[in-house]
């Protein structure tokens, strides 16, 4: 099994807390309260015949909670809401923040939620959202967490790549086959450093 | 609709009246008053309704604002207790102790929103912010007319807001209506915090407990008067802060669960930061977090602490029993918040008992400290980035100096109206003492004017005289008189 820290940005209210809760437990809250701080949830899922145990952290999406957030995680949701123009404006100030604390290889997908909205309140175009991302470097994908469509694909998407960037730096696939804990000596090299990311993902509060 | 009665009531007369032959204008004046006064008697039985109505309703919103199971009973004395503090109209200070007893004792949900604010007033009379720190003078209405930057962020999050609460579920309904005003208020009078997620909990709690204005009154003390709004600063040091004496607290009451988290590379930040913004209110059954905030009316934020220390203290070995990060932030994320009502008990009593005061101010001086530290070591390594890290921390210091400053000054002032206070006391003191002294000596003369004119006045009037003045038995100057008399 290898591991992966996800963290899921963006502004307020945008549905970050019920992808993840769809994507780790195909739950949708209608009610879900307000993210104070972080949460996370694990998923262990298969990609490429071998076991990925993906860690993902949810993120309270005040401005100013932002310190909290993203240093040394693989991989960034940045989450806009389809039916907000102003949840899209604020994309670039997110990476931007991003990529100061974090890693730069980190991998970015933008995702667009809210996509069961699109017939009715639809505020942000798609393509103008993919021309964004396709010249910022950054994965792009619309989804909804209230359907369920493409949420799955999202995190696998994302996940496959950070699976196969990890591969391919490290020249290695990992020989261990147990699940990975931070508080157990790491044996392969590759587990190592996914175990450094582990320890600085989100803890700065 | 309201001519309706009328109408009939005139055409059914008429009618039968015009079969008589017998139709006069006087039958139709007496008939029109009737329906006039019938009239004025529905509007008033309306009026009479929708005042019931309102009332009702108000009864009803405040049986759905409190529909939370208590957490301790609240005897009849106690009540009574209670009772004889609220009933008291003018400020008076009451003794602490007692209040604090009381307190223990219990507080019944239908009063707790008047004991908090007496409590709030308790707390003012002994504690006066300087004036720097206090908030604008704005009123509550100016506040509201006016527009508030932060309205998307708290829209956002007024369906998040104790979404399974009767009261703020409804959409745009009463609860969700008095929070929007309450936060966008806030939000304008404190312009530096103005609105931070964690703060709309807050403002819930309160307002299930009392009306919008008096909620806003008490957003306020909270905020101000106790300081919680230094944690929702922009910077968010303060929680940092909070965040590092939480730990040192752990390692001192539980040295093994500290060590237990620590190699699990778990933090306080990963569970305690919604215990602190907060104030429990987002995780925890509101009946426990009520009882919460009574105690914090009293002893402001280092309540929440206490409350961190005892409930990792009593789970401390299920939290031992899991053994990897994930279960560990599972378990003080789900299972330590689905208390049963005994152990919230046993935890407010245990709140009650603690003393940690000293603690939490010696590791805010160490939190300085070891930042110091670290910004000097991280100086020797690049000139431009320590100048900028030295001013930085220079300014900061500044700051902590002009506050401390500000402290002396109010210091010096309360000692300098202590001394006058003294000065006035001693001196009328010796005033008084002169005008014993003086009245004394007119006492003796009196005296002995008394027993020189008795020796004028003949024995058998003398006995009648004395019984005269026992009879009477007044004061000296008209004892005086009637020995004169003779």
């Amino acid at each position: 099994t290898s591991f992966s820290a996800v963290v899921l940005i963006g502004e307020s209210g945008v549905g970050k807390t019920n992808l993840l809760s769809r994507f780790t437990r195909n739950e949708f809250n209608h009610d879900s309260r307000t993210t104070i701080g972080v949460e996370f949830s694990t998923r262990t899922l298969t990609l490429d015949g071998q076991l990925v145990k993906a860690q993902i952290w949810d993120t309270a999406g005040l401005e100013r909670y932002r310190a909290i957030t993203s240093a040394g995680a693989v991989g960034a949701l940045l989450v806009y809401d389809i039916t907000k123009h102003q949840s899209y404006d604020s994309i670039e100030r997110w990476l931007k923040e991003l990529y100061d604390h974090a890693d730069a290889s980190i991998i970015v997908m933008l995702v667009g939620n809210k996509s069961d909205l699109a017939n009715e309140t639809r505020e942000v175009p798609f393509e103008e959202a993919k021309m964004y991302a396709d010249s910022n470097g950054l994965l792009f994908i619309e989804t909804s967490a209230l359907d369920s469509t493409n949420v799955e694909l999202a995190f696998e998407t994302i996940l496959r790549d950070i699976h196969r960037r990890v591969l391919k730096n490290k020249g290695e696939i990992p020989k261990d086959n147990t699940v990975v804990l931070s508080n157990q000596p790491n044996t392969g090299q590759s587990e190592g450093q996914t175990a450094e990311d582990k320890k600085s993902c989100c803890r700065n509060v | 609709m309201e001519e309706d009665p009328l109408a009939s009531l005139l055409e059914d007369e008429s009618t039968t009246e015009s079969t008589d032959g017998k139709r006069n204008s006087e039958d139709l004046q007496r008939l029109w008053r009737k329906a006039i006064h019938q009239q004025i008697l529905l509007i008033r039985m309306e009026k009479e309704n929708l005042k019931l109505e309102a009332s009702r309703d108000e009864l009803q919103s405040r049986k759905i604002k409190l529909d939370y199971d208590e957490v301790g009973l609240c005897q009849k004395e106690v009540l009574n207790l209670w009772d004889k503090m609220l009933n008291c109209r003018t400020k008076i200070r009451f003794d602490m102790e007692e209040i604090y007893a009381t307190l223990k004792e219990g507080v019944s949900k239908s009063k707790r929103g008047e004991i908090w604010q007496f409590l709030s007033v308790q707390y003012r009379l002994r504690h006066r912010l300087p004036s720097k720190q206090q908030p604008p003078d704005t009123t509550y209405a100016d506040l509201l007319k006016q527009l508030t930057a932060q309205q998307h962020a708290i829209l956002v999050d007024l369906g998040r807001t104790f979404p399974t609460h009767s009261y703020f579920s409804t959409q745009l309904g009463a609860g969700q209506l008095s929070l929007y005003n309450l936060l966008k208020a806030y939000s304008l009078l404190d312009q530096e915090v103005g609105y931070c997620q964690g703060i709309s909990f807050v403002a819930g709690v309160l307002l299930l407990h009392m009306s919008e204005q008096q909620a806003f009154e008490m957003l306020k003390f909270l905020m101000y008067d106790l300081g919680f709004r230094k944690q929702y600063r922009p910077d968010m040091i303060s929680l940092q802060i909070q965040m590092y004496q939480l730990s040192r607290l752990l390692h001192d009451y539980h040295r093994d669960l500290y060590n237990h988290l620590e190699e699990n590379e778990i933090s306080p930040s990963l569970y305690a930061a919604p215990w602190f913004l907060t104030l429990f209110a987002s995780q925890f059954p509101l009946g426990f977090v009520a009882r919460v905030f009574d105690i914090i009316f009293v002893q402001g934020t280092e309540v929440i602490f206490k409350v961190a220390i005892c409930l990792l203290g009593n789970n401390k070995e299920q939290i031992m029993a899991c053994d990897n990060f994930e279960s560990i932030v599972d378990f003080l994320k789900i299972n330590i918040p689905d208390m049963t009502k005994d152990t919230m008990e046993k935890v407010i009593t245990q709140v009650f008992e603690m003393d940690i005061s000293k603690q939490l101010h010696a590791y805010e001086v160490e939190y300085h400290v070891i930042n110091d530290e670290m910004l000097e070591a991280s100086n020797s390594c690049d000139d431009a980035e320590s100048f900028h890290k030295l001013e930085k921390a220079n300014s900061q210091l500044k700051r902590q100096n002009m506050d401390l400053l500000e402290k002396l000054q109010v210091a010096h002032t309360k000692i300098q109206n202590l001394e006058t206070n003294v000065e006035t006391i001693l001196s009328r003191e010796s005033k008084m003492r002169n005008l014993i002294r003086s009245l004394e000596q007119e006492k003796s003369a009196y005296q002995r004017a008394v027993e020189q004119m008795r020796k004028y006045v003949p024995a058998h009037v003398l006995t009648d005289c004395e019984l005269l003045l026992k009879d009477l038995n007044c004061s000296p100057n008209s004892k005086t008189k009637t020995g004169s008399k003779q």
